[in-house]
């Protein structure tokens, strides 16, 4: 019986490949700043498409675009909580693996630190506003991408937005104050 | 200050650009005069610069396709035939052998804590009796049924079990959680959150409902799927929510809310951040469901959020006679009555022009209500 769905599922998988590739690799390389990771968690996210269909054959993706989008964010962001901390070490020892050769190791704390506590702030959005945010800030994706990639409207995009920038404004103030 | 509720609303989409040009320097020629929008449309940019500089500075150039040899294995998992569903179990790890061996202790150590608790309990020191009571409570609970009664942690279970009887609900204490629930499923969920029902009357749970939701609920994300009777039960119908006790009710909210953040948030009793999460979700069942558990804090300092809301849907449901937005225009009518105490609307909110009416109206109500302020600045 799963035979005769293959061919469908590859014609699948390669539209959507063709379609998403690119900006699934644009989103992952900003929010990881490595492009080799980027290609692996790309790589995985469609693989874990095929698998749900596969495993859940009568269970439509209705939107697989947002499917996938919400798939390979969470893997960077699982990635990125993973590595939080053995990246912070790499850096210190000098062995940061991103192109940062010209940066002091002044520079580099510096950015780490900021990194760290942007982070912070966006753990305090739920998962969804956490990519909305992502979306618009890291990959600067205008309110109607976001919210066809993340099957919202584009009201419910700038409404996430709006209360997303207050939440974490009122943590930022005290820091910055 | 209704025109800065308004216009603060919309700071967002001017400092991101998605404004019309004329709305835009109409609303920037306000916030460089006004004392409370232009701080806040600083603190956006603030935020979005702090966030762009740690996260998107930088950044390396992005490839553009896939690499061959990955598209490559993409392509031949999907050539793959498909594996048979019922998947071959796994070869399990070798165990140590001292395993058993600890499980025939760990079962030998609890036969005498039960027994030694069975004998306490027939002595007549009973405050010594306790103690080991409680000890052995997590042990008895993960293994036998029988004994749990005796321990605290497990007497904590059982009182949400018997609310659960007492609400029409099988005996089972745990319930099931649905990754997908259907819409009407969590319009039910919610009606019976506030109270077995139909509109949001005046007699609404108070906030101390979710208050409740905590203890009701599993602490731990659920370990997967508690069994029970209850998704079928919840299929039924009102019968079970028609005098729903509190406790059962906001678990049964939690349980079937559609959307995993608000259920996080309502179990960390935070209705106001479930809320507002199903309000932003694009379908309008999550929509309803979002207002009536606004409605249900009775909080007028959300009010405000009510009517950011309330504006969005103004423009957005301009013209639509479907009935799908006369049923948001009625929640959220219904929404502000609850928060504010005020009269429901009476008139026919499938005209727009009604609702646009009732809207001048909350707002009116919030100029004369300022409340205390939860936004920015």
């Amino acid at each position: 019986m799963g035979l005769t769905v293959q061919p469908d599922l590859t014609r699948e998988i390669t539209e959507l490949m063709d379609q998403l590739e690119a900006p699934l690799l644009r989103y992952c390389t900003r929010l990881l700043r490595r492009p080799d990771l980027a290609q692996d968690i790309v790589q995985e996210s469609f693989i874990r498409f095929l698998n749900h269909r596969r495993e859940t054959p009568d269970t439509a993706i209705n939107n697989p675009k947002s499917w996938l989008h919400r798939v390979a964010h969470n893997f960077a962001l699982d990635h990125i909580r993973r590595n939080r901390r053995g990246e912070a070490i790499q850096e210190e020892l000098g062995e940061t693996m991103r192109d940062a050769s010209h940066d002091g190791p002044g520079d580099r704390l510096d950015r780490r630190d900021a990194a760290a506590a942007a982070w912070q702030m966006l753990d305090l959005l739920s998962e969804r506003d956490r990519q909305v945010v992502t979306m618009k800030i890291v990959d600067k994706r205008s309110y109607k991408e976001i919210a066809e990639a993340m099957d919202l409207t584009v009201t419910n995009v700038g409404f996430i937005l709006h209360n997303s920038l207050k939440k974490m404004a009122r943590e930022l103030a005290p820091k910055l104050a | 200050m209704n025109s800065c509720h308004h216009i603060q609303e919309r700071l967002t989409d001017l400092h991101f650009g998605e404004l019309p040009a004329a709305e835009a320097e109409r609303i920037r020629s306000h916030a460089a005069g006004c004392p409370d929008c232009g701080p806040l449309l600083d603190a956006l940019r603030d935020v979005e610069a702090h966030l762009t500089n740690a996260l998107a500075a930088d950044a390396p150039a992005p490839p553009v396709r896939l690499s061959d040899d990955r598209r490559r294995a993409i392509l031949d998992a999907a050539a793959r035939p498909a594996q048979p569903v019922s998947r071959a179990p796994q070869a399990a790890p070798p165990r140590p052998v001292l395993i058993p061996f600890l499980r025939v202790a760990a079962a030998v150590a609890l036969l005498a804590i039960v027994m030694l608790h069975l004998v306490n309990r027939r002595a007549p020191h009973t405050d010594v009796a306790s103690a080991p009571a409680d000890t052995s409570a997590p042990a008895a609970s993960a293994t036998a049924e029988t004994s749990a009664p005796a321990a605290a942690p497990a007497r904590a279970e059982t009182a949400g079990e018997t609310a659960a009887k007492t609400a029409g609900e099988t005996a089972d204490q745990t319930i099931d959680l649905p990754s997908a629930p259907e819409p009407a499923e969590i319009a039910h969920a919610v009606d019976a959150l506030v109270k077995g029902g139909d509109a949001l009357d005046a007699d609404m749970e108070a906030p101390a409902t979710f208050g409740a939701a905590p203890a009701a609920i599993p602490s731990e994300k659920p370990s997967g799927k508690l069994r029970a009777n209850a998704a079928a039960k919840r299929a039924e119908g009102g019968s079970a929510t028609t005098h729903s006790p509190r406790p059962t009710a906001p678990r049964r909210a939690y349980a079937t809310m559609p959307d995993k953040d608000a259920r996080v948030a309502v179990r960390r009793g935070d209705p106001k951040a479930a809320a507002l999460d199903l309000l932003s979700a694009a379908d309008p069942e999550q929509q309803i469901a979002g207002l009536k558990t606004l409605a249900a804090t009775r909080d007028p300092r959300l009010v405000a959020d009510l009517i950011i809301y309330a504006r969005q849907l103004d423009r957005t449901l301009d013209g639509d006679t479907s009935e799908s937005a006369n049923r948001l225009r009625r929640a959220t009518a219904d929404a502000f009555a609850a928060l504010t105490g005020a009269p429901h609307v009476k008139t026919r909110l499938d005209r727009h022009a009604n609702y646009r009416r009732a809207l001048a109206g909350w707002e009116a109500w919030l100029q004369q209500h300022p409340q205390p302020a939860e936004s920015l600045p």
